[in-house]
């Protein structure tokens, strides 16, 4: 079974990218950072999670409380106040696992061979560790990360939230050297979740999954009002590539991280003229289209195993 | 005369050349002058080519003006891997007798927009020097222009860089200007650039016309297939001339525009908000950076554009 860390800021798409690993993924730990909410709020909801789904084994480890240059910036318009509105869950009384996430990643991957790291919020944490421990970057086995777009964004016009949040803390995830999988938006937003998903979802009935479908009923509510067509299944996308990776097709492509744009900060740029011009060597799979039937089969079909 | 009055500002340029092949022969267009600025290649060959090019399409009477040398800030650079050497892909043509007014471009076209009574139409298939320069010395002009057509930007992938286009890339701070300036623009990006082709035969059926003009174009086209190797060569910026022709045959969106300038990896790069709800109405702070609106053309009918292209030449 795959040994995997997973970085998240729950987040409604991080509940469910939670959920998902943890049935078929060996879950070491999971490290909650700054991004759609503030840290307080992300590791509460992460505690929640590991309530929820029955899975307290998984430690939780609290990480960064802002990027590591800029201000941080929130997404209450997607995921409400608490960053993961919708759902009645009691106070978690689960502890925090002591130390900071950081600390943990640098330890759990330097102790364990052939970690699989699924960053899926800004990539602070990565970045510190990175730096921190440099080693890092031959230990690591692979990144699955949930960042960027190769055609639009969604905070601005062309950078998607979780790296433009902090665009430097992806610059220097991005120039690792670490192999890579992305799943930008231009993935993500092929695998929308509809009412008749959250239909389904509730049907199952089980303690988990009557939460996870109000959850979703929130998070599609904002999508809808948002203009978009159902609720993307951002993160989850980053852990089905790594649960099986034949739902997902890969183009090897440079791609660099803007940081210094006045209209391009955060975007991730993605060179994918034909080869006759590619300038430089590619650093990232990224991620391009999706059987979403299949995807959604392997959620619902993890979700009854709750 | 009848026809729409056009102004073309030109940096020929192989495709530039069929653009004006395009626009001198078409009866629906008056092409009232043709101003010139470095881009594919230094501008004294600019100048030379589209004399030259206008001579071929019996059009020498349309005087052509020699514009702006260098880009407003950016450090010069050509495309001669694209155009060859001599920017019409290595093509000989016989030199035209006639020489450049003595007016600079600029001045050229303020006086000649000044002094038509009906609006005019300005088609700029270079880096926009000369018209960025030109709203910044004689803005009242603006007015008196009915459309800007340019050719240049990408939504997708760029082709100098990952992200921008030759033309917008060449001189981001005058596409600054000119994006910021209140006319009506339409906006002939990489993305549908790239569409109007024809292949070997075609291309050969055209070098074998008895039509001058057809044949040129032709021989331009092929060198095309042979400096880039590939199968089919595209009609490049006359497809920004041809959509005066035949509007029916383009999709177009409007949508807010703004150029990157000081990006690292993404200066010259054009930046549109495609965004169906803009998140920007909720964060004011990024809502600054969204400049001008602007009519990009998004598709097009690419037998419609291959017909229109070869009917109007040979007119």
């Amino acid at each position: 079974m795959t040994s995997v860390i997973i970085d998240c800021d729950p987040g409604h798409d991080d509940a469910l990218a939670i959920l998902l690993a943890a049935k078929h993924l060996d879950v070491l730990g999971i490290t909650t950072v700054s991004g759609n909410e503030s840290i307080d709020n992300v590791t509460t909801n992460a505690l929640k999670l590991v309530e929820i789904g029955n899975l307290t084994h998984i430690p939780v480890v609290r990480g960064a409380e802002g990027p590591l240059l800029r201000e941080a910036v929130y997404a209450p318009q997607v995921h409400g106040k608490s960053g993961m509105d919708g759902a009645e869950i009691p106070e978690p009384t689960t502890k925090l696992k002591e130390g900071h996430a950081v600390d943990f990643i640098i330890d759990t991957v330097m102790s364990t061979s052939d970690v699989v790291l699924l960053p899926m919020g800004p990539l602070t944490n990565i970045a510190l560790a990175l730096r921190k421990e440099p080693r890092l970057r031959d230990r690591v086995k692979l990144m699955s990360i949930m960042g960027g777009s190769s055609t639009n964004g969604n905070i601005t016009p062309t950078a998607e939230f979780n790296i433009y949040v902090d665009a430097e803390a992806a610059d220097i995830v991005y120039q690792s050297q670490i192999p890579m999988l992305m799943s930008g938006l231009n993935l993500t937003r092929q695998v929308l979740a509809k009412q008749e998903h959250i239909d389904e979802i509730r049907a199952i009935n089980n303690p988990t999954t009557s939460v996870v479908a109000d959850l979703l009923t929130f998070y599609l509510a904002t999508s809808t009002r948002h203009s978009h067509d159902g609720a993307a299944m951002h993160d989850p996308c980053a852990v089905a590539a790594i649960i099986d990776p034949t739902l997902i097709e890969f183009e090897p492509m440079h791609v660099a991280v803007e940081t210094a744009g006045a209209h391009t900060y955060g975007m991730t740029v993605c060179d994918d003229r034909p080869g006759s011009v590619k300038s430089k060597e590619a650093n990232v799979e990224v991620a391009v289209k999706i059987d979403s039937d299949r995807f959604f089969k392997l959620l619902i079909d993890t979700l009854r195993m709750y | 005369m009848s026809g729409r009055n056009i102004f073309l500002d030109v940096d020929t340029g192989v495709d530039d050349a069929l653009a004006l092949l395009l626009a001198a022969r078409s009866p629906q267009l008056n092409l009232k002058g043709v101003t010139c600025v470095a881009g594919n290649v230094p501008i004294d060959r600019v100048v030379r080519n589209t004399l030259d090019i206008l001579n071929v399409a019996d059009a020498s009477h349309i005087p052509v003006a020699r514009g702006m040398e260098f880009p407003l800030v950016e450090k010069m650079f050509n495309a001669t891997e694209i155009h060859g050497e001599n920017g019409l892909g290595g093509i000989d043509l016989p030199a035209s007798r006639s020489t450049v007014i003595d007016k600079h471009a600029v001045e050229f076209l303020a006086r000649e927009i000044d002094n038509t009574s009906e609006k005019v139409t300005v088609v700029a298939l270079g880096p926009l020097t000369n018209i960025a320069t030109l709203f910044r010395i004689y803005p009242h002009v603006v007015s008196s222009i009915e459309q800007l057509v340019i050719m240049g930007g990408a939504i997708g992938s760029g082709n100098t860089t990952a992200t921008a286009e030759f033309n917008i890339r060449q001189d981001p701070e005058a596409a600054d200007v000119v994006f910021n300036t209140d006319v009506p623009t339409l906006l002939y990006v990489w993305d549908v650039f790239t569409k109007v082709r024809f292949d070997k035969l075609e291309v050969d059926e055209m070098i074998a016309s008895d039509n001058n003009c057809k044949s040129i174009a032709g021989k331009l086209l092929l060198s095309y297939l042979t400096t880039k190797k590939e199968d089919t060569a595209g009609i490049g910026d006359a497809g920004a001339v041809a959509c005066l022709l035949i509007p029916e045959a383009i999709t177009t969106a409007v949508m807010p525009i703004s150029v990157e300038l000081i990006g690292e990896h993404t200066r010259g790069q054009t930046v549109f908000d495609q965004r169906k709800r803009k998140l920007s109405s909720l964060q004011p702070k990024i809502q600054k950076s969204i400049s001008g609106m602007t009519e990009v053309v998004m598709d097009l009918d690419v037998e419609s554009f291959r017909n229109a292209f070869v009917d109007n030449i040979v007119k």
